[in-house]
């Protein structure tokens, strides 16, 4: 296809020394290059990505690496302006600060598990939704596109405003989800779930209803690749909707399902608006997700040694999916691609 | 001739119908519940009280003075849109070089651009605020708090995706024109300029809209920084109408101001639903 690169341009590598394309991995093409008659020492057009690179490394990569040196630095509220001379505190800022509860009384360990849970969860309870709602908008009808529409609408209400209405709806006595429980004889009027065990379940629904869009975009996409003459030839040759489901889409989805899976569960762990406006000020313990932890131990207990540390800890829980999600969309080699062409 | 009708359905049509009806009354509902709230006196809001027997504009006009929203939303909008332009010309200018050209740091940027998105924004966050502090007192210039220094940040927050989005999009697009371009004298970036960037609008958009929301919607870098976006203005007025010390809650103001700076992002992607959709599947499948 066309996403080979040509022979010509892969000289803009060899800049330092004409031999370089025809190391194995440098370039696949590069055998070819002889053959060019244009052949040219650079190619200003790769300095393009220079800019880009460059903000990147200021803002992610430069932050990230004083990140990680500052989790080993014995930093608090005293020492804060001189940071970069603070004292070395070794693994220590692991070792106790994982463990010690911070002003909420909730420690970094817990809230992990908390993050964990409400990821999974999260990302689980959309499932079902996600996947029925890409089946019923599959088929050609009359207003699909309508509802392909309306089925973005909660994911593209800006999250501090869900939260918001979050926190009204779920406020006791008044909210919306008290008063319904209560005309329905379900729980009394007066059931708290801003604050208490509750807590998590509200903010657990509230994402579940914002976010499941997500992963029905992505299966909606993966049944689009599904050629329909498949399916048509299932149906020629007997097949009834269930069996199609069964052997040619539910096979054909799993691909990008564990992509949707590992991403969701990314998007849910990091989700720092939800739990941090919609319990604003009451702020119960089941809801102190891993980023409101860090957050509190950096800017309540200016523990910053401590709050690197957990940052750090955080990258790395993180990088399972993040493993996952790369391998699934990983770099293919360019021959691969050109003996698929 | 019901055969043929029914060849591309996944589901029998009563579960189908069944199954929408509800899906439709579960997102219908709290989005029915906003508006109500907006449209409610303050009084009401707060006594628990919904329907359509007392709506009111009133909100939508007091909320102005109860809260900065005007300059929240200007701001805003200034932040977002600068940040979300700039990253679209830096995510073309990188998705270039990384469909078309082959060099050493490719796959090393395709992958880091990536993983970024499993970069917690808290660990960018203190490192961030202290680099920024820094910079602010060795340089004498006011960084904390400027419009300068939220847009970069935003910027290269919506960078990764509006590089991958332009990248497969522009893996998409043939060679020829540019080649031709080429053969015809232009340079290849007169070629990346005449004819590749006209034809990749479509990518742009999506890129556009993407990194547009990331600045629209971010709490966290936005309070940190102590930038006054609609984002941490609603924050601010919601905790202050939660706090209450007896005061009557304005939240009947509180969610008329939410609604208002929902609609923008609503109306902007539904607009664009067509690109977006292609785009974000396209974003986060990209085989590189």
């Amino acid at each position: 296809m066309t996403d080979q690169p040509r022979a010509g341009e892969s000289l803009a590598v060899a800049s330092k020394s004409p031999q370089a394309p025809q190391e194995p991995g440098a370039d696949e093409s590069g055998s070819v290059a002889a053959v060019r008659p244009r052949r040219r020492r650079r190619e200003p057009a790769v300095w393009l990505v220079a800019p880009g690179t460059f903000f990147f490394a200021a803002i992610v990569g430069i932050p990230l690496a004083i990140v990680v040196w500052t989790s080993f630095l014995r930093i608090g509220p005293g020492n804060i302006a001189s940071w970069a001379t603070a004292p070395f505190a070794g693994l220590s800022n692991f070792a106790n600060g994982l463990t010690k509860p911070n002003v909420l009384g909730v420690s970094v360990l817990e809230s992990v598990w908390i993050s964990i849970k409400f990821a999974l969860l999260a990302t689980l309870a959309s499932t079902p939704i996600a996947f029925f709602a890409a089946l019923s908008v599959y088929h050609r009808f009359r207003g699909r596109a309508l509802l392909r529409s309306i089925y973005l609408v909660p994911y593209v209400i800006p999250g501090f405003v869900i939260a918001l209405l979050a926190q009204l709806g779920f406020h006791d006595t008044s909210g919306a989800v008290d008063r319904l429980l209560a005309a329905l004889h379900i729980a009394p009027v007066t059931t708290f779930w801003l604050i208490g065990p509750n807590a998590f379940w509200a903010m657990t629904f509230t994402e579940v209803w914002e976010v499941w869009p997500f992963i029905y975009l992505l299966l909606l996409a993966g049944l689009q690749a599904i050629p329909r003459d498949q399916l048509e030839a299932a149906t020629v040759d007997g097949a009834g909707w269930w069996a199609r489901l069964r052997y040619i889409v539910i096979p054909q989805l799993k691909g990008i399902y564990a992509l949707a899976f590992a991403l969701s569960t990314l998007f849910h762990f990091g989700n720092f608006t939800l739990p941090y406006i919609m319990f604003g000020n009451t702020r119960p313990a089941s809801t102190v997700t891993l980023p409101i932890n860090i957050y509190y131990i950096a800017f309540n207990g200016f523990d910053i040694g401590v709050a690197s540390a957990t940052a750090v800890f955080n990258v790395l829980i993180l990088a399972v999916p993040a493993a996952i999600y790369l391998w699934v969309v990983r770099v293919r080699p360019a021959r691969a691609r050109e003996a698929a062409a | 001739m019901k055969s043929k009708h029914h060849s591309d359905r996944l589901l029998p049509p009563l579960v189908s119908r069944a199954g929408v009806t509800a899906l439709l009354v579960f997102i219908a509902v709290p989005v029915l519940y906003l508006v109500d709230l907006a449209l409610s006196p303050n009084t009401t809001v707060a006594l628990g009280g919904t329907g359509v027997s007392h709506l009111t504009l009133r909100n939508f006009t007091d909320m102005w003075s109860s809260a900065p929203i005007g300059r929240g939303l200007i701001n805003s909008v200034i932040i977002a849109g600068i940040s979300a332009a700039l990253a679209v010309i830096l995510g073309v200018a990188a998705a270039y070089p990384l469909a078309r050209l082959a060099f050493r740091a490719r796959k090393p940027v395709l992958y880091s651009l990536l993983g970024s998105q499993s970069i917690p924004g808290l660990a960018l966050l203190l490192p961030l605020y202290v680099m920024l502090a820094g910079i602010q007192g060795i340089l004498g210039v006011h960084l904390i708090g400027s419009f300068p220094a939220i847009i970069i940040v935003y910027m290269t927050f919506g960078l990764p995706l509006a590089t991958v989005v332009c990248f497969v999009y522009l893996r998409g697009l043939p060679r020829d024109l540019e080649e031709a371009a080429m053969v015809d004298g232009c340079t290849r970036l007169g070629a990346l300029r005449w004819v590749v960037a006209p034809l990749m609008a479509p990518a742009m958009v999506v890129s556009l809209v993407f990194a547009f929301l990331v600045g629209w919607n971010d709490v966290l870098f936005a309070s940190a920084l102590q930038n006054q976006t609609i984002a941490v203005t609603l924050e601010q007025f919601g905790l202050a109408q939660s706090e209450g010390f007896g005061a009557q809650p304005l939240y009947g103001d509180l969610m008329a101001a939410a609604l208002v700076s929902a609609v923008p992002v609503v109306v902007l992607y539904l607009a664009f639903q067509r690109y977006l959709v292609h785009g974000l599947a396209a974003g986060a499948l990209s085989g590189t």
